[in-house]
């Protein structure tokens, strides 16, 4: 009984024993799949990611490369999706969407798919995607009515489709698209995977937009640059030049150079020969040169259609152009395409730019743009050329009547001349020798014609004079002298006129008038022919001669004639200047007189660099003035304004002398040296000998008229870099710049329009350091004021003490000192100066409120430059002497140097 | 008496000088109407004074000075240019041609003479 017990348990046993291995065995095979799926979920993760950052490291390695990101980006999708084919379609400028990218497709279906791009819409899955802007997934394709693509399906082969929109900023600009060629849907998890490539592929697609636009718009900057830089270069040969060839030349070359051909050629039209000539060319040999000139009708003929049309036109490929021999040569020469830029004027037919490449193709529309406006800057130049050329040729024309009629008169003097001397010899002798020839009762009538003749004598003289003058032939001979003498000479000669109308002459000269450097004949004539008007007009009165010196910012000599005569009124005194013209006809008759005396005495005072002015009261008598530079009243304390050619020398050509002083007197408030010309003969002669740095010209001058000045500059080699200023009443701003003028100014000149174009021209200089010493604040203020609108740096000290502690801090270019100031007067600030061999040589300008004393000279002992009383010069005259004071220092120490 | 010779070629010209020097009783006048015949009576006559006017037909003033002048028979006899012309250079121009001395027409008479008078005097 034990036994079946036993085996009863035994067997029990067995079985829970085999369901514990049967169920661990179970637990053992869950736990695998378990692992089997964890570890292919892991597998899928790793592989995801893997793909992820494959894609994520291509699209940053290939910015620039889109197609390379795509191609990854379908790959990889694809392949963690369990896709057989994919492709990427991108949005075109038309809204359709074309293949981009393919994996798995065949070429038959990519060729099919480029061919027919697809629209948004129901039939495709793709349109579906780009209208819905969402995922579409179509589980069978041919189980869905409403997909029509039945070509792409039968070539691409696929049943489940998924389609996922590429989007950016909300809008589709391609779809990604997966197929399967089973009917087997994408898992959810695997359409969030292909959105996550989709939006790779949107950064990838938005990268690479970028920076194309970036990469156009610095392509486009740096074209713009180019062609800037080369228009630049152009328009300053343009205006640099004005000959023809070397411009054409400048413009023929950049024009080919940025619009990337090899050759280019300028045709201009000649209204002569009625054609177009060959004047420019570029990269072309000379034998090529040769051979097209010789066909030059063919050449004309696709010029004249250009000029006939008005508009470019080119040859994108010279093979399918009608044969001809110009156009074989070319062929022959390898260049295969043509552009022609008509060369227009708003009235005339210039002639045209061409350029040759030799690539085949049309030429992009921004070229076109570019040698049109080249094109422009040609037409500007030949302009220019043309109007310069007959200018040229007026000025020669002018000049060759001029001279005829200088010859003419010449010669007509002569002839009048012989006559005169048997008429005036033989009268002379009748009324000498009146009792031998039995003429004591003729003596009047013999007289008078011996009168007659004298006059008529002194009517050619005075003629010939004012054709000289006009023809600018009439030379001054300058020479240094002493004026007491000239004047006792000159009254002496008058005092006989004086008494034929018993009028007293008197002559009230200033001391010391000392030299002037000047033509003595005819500074003679101008005084006699005041004097003897005077004289003439004048009964039983006074004349008077007043000589003095007189400065108002400048120095002069004047010479006043006043008279107790007749006197003028206004209107007459108006005309008294011009040719032929006496105050009125009546006058002429009861005084004499040819006219022409006032009008050459103007015309010798304004070439002397001065003039004759008057002030006239009818019945009371009349003033006429003279005044000449006195550029050389040589006297120690009264430095000359003559200025020192270079850097800050302006010379200002105007025959007006109001207009002179006023432009001069301006610049010399900005510092500049001024050197004044009274007509464009003497502004030629200035401007060779001192070289100025800028040359203002006016345009309505007598002897030589400024357009004539300003080409003379311009053909001078040595003076056609110097800047020039139009100053006109006139606008012809064009005409200015055409003749290459650097700047243009109207009268009347506005101030700060001078300074502009002035200071434009004018290289920057270091600025002045000024110490002032002055006690007084007011006086202090002014002397800043004056300096304020210039490069000054003003340094001030109230008294001797102060000044030399500034000057221990910094030496400066030139010291103002006042000399009566508290605790350290000027006189002790001179002699400290003196002292120290690091001041000695600062230049000193002592203004004062008294002049100064012998003993106050012997006190500074020579260590002041310069003395100036108060209220007595002008801040320009103030400007001028610091300028000239430390512009003669920098020269003394350039010079030092060199030795 | 002093022997001078005028080569003239303007008729009113030879009457009106010729007659204001011989009213002076101290100068004969001799006249030449061209520089050709002006150079063969000075060369015949030996006059002391030449008075030449510079723009004649033929022989002008200018070639016929340089000829007087180049001849030793009539080399130290001197020569005064007369001329209507004023033209800047001209006197420099008879200078340099041989002239002693240049005026212009119309003359000065007075001032004729004394020149004159000057060029006789300095004659060794």
């Amino acid at each position: 009984m034990a036994k079946a017990g036993q085996t009863k348990q035994t067997a029990s046993t067995a079985r829970k024993r085999r369901k514990a291995v049967l169920d661990r065995k179970k637990e053992a095979v869950d736990l695998k799949k378990e692992n089997a799926a964890l570890r292919r979920k892991l597998n899928e993760a790793y592989q995801q990611q893997a793909a992820t950052a494959e894609v994520l490291k291509v699209i940053s390695r290939s910015t620039f490369d889109l197609q390379t990101v795509l191609d990854t980006v379908v790959a990889s999708a694809s392949h963690l999706c369990e896709a057989d084919k994919a492709f990427i379609y991108l949005r075109d400028g038309r809204g359709l969407y074309g293949i981009a990218a393919n994996f798995g497709f065949s070429r038959e279906f990519e060729e099919y798919a480029k061919q027919h791009p697809i629209a948004p819409g129901p039939g495709t899955v793709t349109g579906r995607a780009a209208v819905e802007g969402r995922p579409i997934h179509i589980h069978d394709v041919l189980a869905d009515p409403g997909y029509t693509a039945r070509k792409f399906q039968e070539l691409g082969g696929y049943r489940t489709d998924l389609a996922v929109p590429l989007m950016r900023e909300g809008v589709p600009i391609g779809v990604f698209v997966l197929t399967r060629s089973i009917v087997k849907p994408f898992t959810d998890k695997q359409i969030e995977l292909v959105s996550t490539f989709a939006d790779q592929a949107v950064i990838a697609i938005e990268n690479v937009r970028l920076l194309n636009e970036l990469r156009a718009r610095t392509d486009d900057l740096a074209r713009s640059v180019g062609e800037l830089r080369a228009l630049g270069e152009v328009s300053q040969t343009v205006n640099s030049t004005l000959d023809l060839e070397t411009v054409l030349s400048a413009i023929v070359s950049k024009a080919a150079q940025l619009s990337g051909t090899e050759a280019g050629t300028i045709y201009v039209f000649s209204e002569a020969s009625r054609e177009h000539q060959l004047r420019a060319t570029y990269g072309m040999t000379a034998s090529l040169i040769d051979a097209i000139k010789d066909q030059h009708a063919e050449i004309s003929k696709a010029v004249a259609l250009a000029i006939e049309q008005r508009q470019p036109m080119q040859a994108p490929d010279l093979r399918t152009e009608s044969p001809s021999v110009a156009r074989d040569i070319m062929l022959q020469a390898g260049y295969l395409a043509r552009l022609v830029v008509p060369l227009l004027a708003a009235d005339r037919i210039v002639g045209a730019l061409v350029v040759r490449r030799h690539a085949p193709g049309e030429f992009p529309k921004n070229t076109i743009e570019l040698l049109q406006t080249f094109a422009a800057q040609s037409v500007l130049a030949i302009q220019n050329a043309r109007l310069f050329r007959e200018i040229e040729d007026k000025s020669r024309q002018l000049e060759l009547a001029s001279e005829h009629k200088s010859q003419f008169l010449a010669n007509m003097s002569h002839e009048l001349r012989t006559p005169l001397n048997a008429i005036i010899g033989l009268t002379e002798m009748m009324v000498a020798n009146a009792a031998r020839f039995g003429t004591e009762k003729a003596i009047e009538p013999l007289r008078r014609v011996n009168r007659a003749g004298t006059h008529l004598l002194g009517l050619i003289n005075q003629v010939l004079d004012l054709s000289k003058i006009e023809a600018g032939k009439l030379e001054l001979a300058p020479e240094t002298v002493s004026l007491a003498p000239l004047i006792e000479e000159v009254a002496g000669t008058a005092r006989q006129l004086a008494e034929q109308n018993k009028n007293r002459l008197t002559v009230d000269a200033q001391d010391n008038l000392g030299s002037l450097t000047i033509d003595p004949m005819r500074l003679r004539q101008i005084l006699l022919n005041l004097l003897s008007n005077a004289c003439k007009f004048t009964k039983e009165g006074e004349v008077n001669l007043r000589v003095r010196k007189v400065a108002d910012g400048r120095h002069w000599v004047e010479f006043a004639v006043a008279d107790t005569g007749i006197g003028m009124t206004a209107e007459q005194q108006s005309k008294l200047f011009e040719e032929f013209t006496q105050a009125d006809a009546s006058t002429a008759r009861r005084y004499g007189g040819t006219g022409l005396g006032l009008a050459i005495t103007r015309k010798l005072a304004r070439m002397m660099g001065g003039d004759v002015t008057v002030m006239s009261e009818p019945g009371k008598g009349s003033v006429f003035t003279l005044r000449l530079p006195a550029g050389a009243v040589a006297a120690a304390d009264q430095p000359v304004e003559s200025a020192s050619p270079g850097a800050d020398c302006i010379l200002v050509i105007d025959d007006d002398p109001t207009a002179r002083e006023l432009i001069g007197d301006k610049l010399k408030a900005y510092g500049f040296s001024v050197v004044t010309a009274a007509g464009g003969l003497e502004g030629l002669r200035l401007a060779k000998a001192l070289r100025p740095c800028v040359i203002t010209l006016d345009v309505l001058m007598p002897d030589l008229d400024g357009w004539s000045v300003l080409a003379a500059l311009r053909q001078d080699n040595e003076l056609a870099e110097i800047p020039v200023i139009m100053v006109t009443i006139v606008d012809e701003q064009r005409r200015a710049f055409a003749l290459g003028a650097a700047g243009y100014l109207t009268k009347p000149i506005e101030r700060e329009r001078l300074q502009q174009v002035v200071g434009r021209l004018r290289a920057p200089v270091a600025p002045t350091r000024v110490l002032l010493v002055e006690d007084d604040e007011v006086q202090r203020e002014s002397v800043r004021s004056w300096l304020g609108d210039r490069q000054w740096i003003v340094q001030e000290a109230a008294n001797g003490r102060e000044a030399l502690a500034r000057l221990r801090d910094s030496r400066p270019d030139i010291i103002l000192l006042d000399l009566m100031m508290p605790e350290m007067d000027g006189f002790a600030v001179v002699a400290a100066l003196q002292q120290e061999s690091r001041w000695c040589d600062i230049p000193v300008v002592v203004i004062t409120a008294h002049e100064l004393s012998e003993a106050d000279h012997k006190r500074l002992n020579s260590g002041v430059q310069s003395v100036l009383v108060k209220g007595t010069f002008r801040p320009a005259e103030l400007v001028e002497r610091i300028r000239r004071l430390v512009s003669r220092r920098g020269a003394g120490i350039a010079m030092e140097a060199h030795s | 008496m002093t022997k001078l010779l005028y080569v003239e070629d303007n008729d009113d010209n030879v009457y009106m000088l010729k007659m204001r020097l011989e009213l002076l009783e101290r100068f004969e006048v001799l006249v030449a109407p061209d520089g050709e015949k002006g150079c063969a009576i000075a060369a015949a006559e030996r006059p002391d004074l030449i008075l030449i006017d510079l723009e004649m037909p033929g022989v002008d003033g200018w070639e016929a000075t340089r000829r007087l002048k180049a001849n030793p028979q009539t080399r130290s006899i001197p020569v005064i240019a007369l001329s209507a012309h004023v033209l800047a250079g001209t006197r420099e121009r008879a200078l340099a041609a041989g002239c002693d001395e240049f005026d212009t027409k119309p003359i000065d008479f007075d001032r004729l003479v004394a020149t004159i008078e000057r060029l006789l005097k300095a004659e060794p």
